[in-house]
């Protein structure tokens, strides 16, 4: 999402995350982060958020600021979603990540991981670049999150729909 | 509906690293740092690991 100066694209880029959350949510804060060069962090906080029953729903993004053709917008450069048992926290269910320019992994392509697979746990799925609302959409769809509003479905894609249309990547 | 966003002061991203890393390995940042740059943790080890390095832009 645009905007005429790196606070704008910021604001514009934060909102509609904020919406999509406040569908599963009312009650958590997102905190961010400032980094030299305007990179920020957007991410919920260590504990995640509730996520149906039995599941918690963390996410991090790292975006830094571009400018392109007068405009500016916040490009993604790493993201990390990541559901895990509420009575186990450090237990992943389902892990999707991208980080291309990790100096740590040495997968650059966005992928899932599934720890149940037992012993191929650790193993790297190629996926497509994903967005939080994917991940939000699918908790509804098949894990029995409850939405906080009767049209999250409808808000939650509206902002998918928005991304896409000002994303980078095709 | 919406959430909110709160900017985190240096000290309070500090706190909430050190949540970070307790939750998934029981120890402080600053621990974890020092462990990582030892060479501690294997990329393979996907519980965790690269939710917790999100949390850390200068080691990865």
């Amino acid at each position: 999402m645009p905007g005429r100066d790196e606070k704008e694209a910021w604001r514009a880029f934060k909102e509609p995350i904020q919406r999509v959350i406040g569908c599963v949510d009312l009650s958590v804060r997102l905190i961010e982060k400032r980094f030299d060069g305007g990179v920020r962090i957007l991410t919920t906080n260590a504990n995640g958020i509730r996520f149906g029953d039995a599941l918690t729903f963390s996410f991090s993004l790292r975006l830094a600021p571009v400018q392109e053709n007068g405009v500016w917008r916040m490009s993604t450069q790493r993201y990390d979603f990541m559901i895990t048992h509420r009575t186990e926290p450090t237990k992943m269910v389902f892990g999707w990540h991208w980080h291309p320019a990790s100096k740590k992994s040495r997968i650059a392509y966005p992928h899932l991981h599934v720890p149940s697979a037992l012993s191929h746990k650790s193993r790297h799925i190629p996926t497509g670049r994903l967005s939080l609302e994917d991940v939000v959409l699918f908790g509804f769809d098949e894990l029995g999150v409850v939405p906080t509003v009767e049209n999250a479905v409808a808000i939650v894609n509206e902002t998918r729909d928005l991304h896409i249309r000002h994303r980078s990547w095709p | 509906m919406s959430v909110e966003t709160i900017e985190l002061t240096d000290a309070d991203w500090d706190i909430e690293r050190d949540a970070m890393t307790n939750r998934f390995f029981g120890i402080t940042a600053k621990q974890f740092a020092e462990r990582f740059n030892a060479g501690a943790y294997d990329d393979e080890q996907a519980d965790g690991l690269m939710a917790v390095l999100a949390f850390f832009p200068e080691l990865d």
